[in-house]
């Protein structure tokens, strides 16, 4: 191996280190001490830095191709998530005497605030996974589980037990676990319940209860109801936050800017409705728009306007 | 044997301007003004340097040469300077080697006058990239591409790919290691921009 060959495979592991999770303090002291020690670092590190920061661009762009190579064999709980926990547990943690609980069970609520995601285990083994700015309470009893969703979007693995129903409560609606995984999704129009696997029933105070199967989503709005079906691919875009990416497929940039700015505090404003209607496909980190923001400016020509607080995209 | 008198050292002191550069003016005027000459730059290198395993090797003096000059003054324009560092470079290595070929040194100037492309529109400028890109991703070594894209796209862990790879967190680091450093070949050496 040559001597730059070396130094470029050294730069291309310090590269990788720094992008790693477990980069710190003491790492960077002897990352500093190596570039310093020659130019020749410095240069071969600007190098392969500089290519590897190019092709943030292609891995935007969502392809069938990468998607096929790229399809991970994903399991259920994908251990990437190291968002910071930021569980906020209001409780009736004091005096939590045995006989009260069993008359009157523990309501806790867990939040997560804007750019954050989280995930639990409950008191009776089922797991759930909070989205950005969401909040949950639940109420584990000896005879029922309930869990208010006030706001946001939350996935749900739920450990079946039939003398212990599972329902969630969106509103004055009801969603009944018979054995699942599902997400439910609220916003100020309504809310969004989509079926990843087994079923749930969903119910209004008005109408007949709805029996959703997986791959079914429920689309609820004040006066409405409306079930559609996905394909796998799509549920599992729609699952994308899990491990911290959003999937556009043909999305509008309009609805592109509003899913970013779920995510982020300094949101993304499209200037025109004309900009808002061109489409795009792509795979972005859900907490970084940047790349997202490269895309619109090299490959759809638009101009991005950081006034800060605020990020104006037009034509 | 090579003229050398045709060869001016003078060229290598092509109209300096300004003042000295931070190291980070220095790394954005290298990626901005250095990299993209690279697959020209090898080209030359390879007409003029019979052994391809030393590329890498005089690549990297070549870039080490023009940056310490940089630090002192930035060559304007940067692409004659660069191309009279490297063939300097070479006549150095001829002289050191005492090795001579009829070919080392021949015809630099072709090298420089190489087409300067009247400036298409933006778009068509991203979409070129994005080809490039993709056709980069295409010539890596095959699991080097599958870790980078289990990376890159899926914002996988070492920990992560190795388990979907099948290998230990070493090996995917090797071929992560392996991908990075191909990426750059092929984006900026002449294999890339074929």
């Amino acid at each position: 191996m040559s001597a730059a060959t070396d130094i470029q495979t050294r730069a291309a592991d310090w590269l990788l280190e720094r992008r790693e999770g477990k980069w710190n303090e003491a790492r960077q002291a002897e990352f500093d001490a190596w570039m310093e020690e020659s130019l020749a670092h410095r240069i071969a590190y600007w190098r392969l830095d500089a290519a590897w920061g190019r092709s943030d661009l292609l891995t935007a762009m969502r392809r069938p191709a990468f998607q096929r190579r790229a399809e991970p064999k994903r399991k259920a709980w994908p251990n990437l998530l190291r968002a910071a926990a930021a569980v906020v547990v209001i409780g009736a943690v004091a005096g939590a005497v045995q006989w009260f609980e069993l008359a009157k069970p523990a309501e806790k609520t867990y939040a997560t605030a804007v750019g954050e995601r989280e995930r639990l285990t409950l008191a009776d083994g089922s797991q759930i996974e909070l989205n950005t700015d969401s909040q949950v309470r639940t109420e584990i009893a000896a005879n029922q589980r309930k869990i208010w969703l006030d706001k946001g979007e939350v996935y749900f693995e739920v450990k079946h037990n039939e003398k212990k129903p599972f329902v969630v409560l969106v509103g004055d609606h009801r969603i009944t676990d018979i054995g699942t995984k599902f997400v439910v999704r609220r916003d100020k129009n309504g809310f969004k319940v989509s079926v990843l696997e087994g079923v749930v029933q969903l119910d209004d105070s008005r109408t007949a209860p709805k029996i959703l199967t997986k791959g079914e989503v429920a689309v609820a709005s004040t006066n409405r109801t409306q079930i559609v079906r996905q394909t796998q691919q799509e549920l599992t875009d729609a699952i994308g936050w899990q491990r911290g990416v959003l999937v556009f497929d043909h999305t509008s940039l309009g609805e592109v800017a509003s899913e970013f700015n779920r995510y982020s505090t300094t949101k993304i404003v499209i200037a025109d409705p004309k900009t808002a209607n061109l489409t795009i496909d792509g795979t972005f980190p859900s907490n970084n728009s940047r790349a997202f923001m490269r895309l619109a400016q090299a490959v759809l020509g638009l101009s991005v306007e950081d006034r800060g607080g605020e990020i104006v995209i037009s034509k | 044997m090579v003229e050398r008198s045709e060869i001016s050292r003078d060229d290598a002191l092509s109209r300096p301007q300004s003042g000295a550069m931070t190291a980070s003016e220095l790394e954005a005027w290298f990626v901005r003004e250095i990299l993209p000459l690279e697959a020209q730059l090898v080209q030359f290198l390879r007409r003029s340097w019979r052994n391809t395993s030393d590329i890498p090797d005089l690549l990297q003096e070549v870039y080490m040469r023009v940056c310490e000059a940089a630090q002192k003054q930035i060559p304007v324009p940067a692409k004659p300077f660069v191309f009279a560092v490297a063939r300097n470079l070479v006549i150095d290595h001829v002289r050191r080697e005492h090795v001579v070929s009829i070919e080392s040194v021949s015809d630099p100037d072709a090298v420089e006058t190489a087409t300067e492309d009247p400036g298409p529109d933006r778009s068509a400028i991203a979409r070129d990239e994005l080809r490039r890109l993709e056709d980069a991703l295409d010539r890596l070594p095959p699991r080097a591409r599958e870790a980078m894209v289990m990376k890159k796209v899926d914002g996988l862990s070492r920990k992560e790919i190795a388990q979907r790879m099948g290998v230990t967190e070493k090996t995917v680091k090797w071929h992560l290691n392996e991908a990075v450093r191909a990426l750059a070949d092929i984006l900026y050496g002449p294999e890339g921009s074929a």
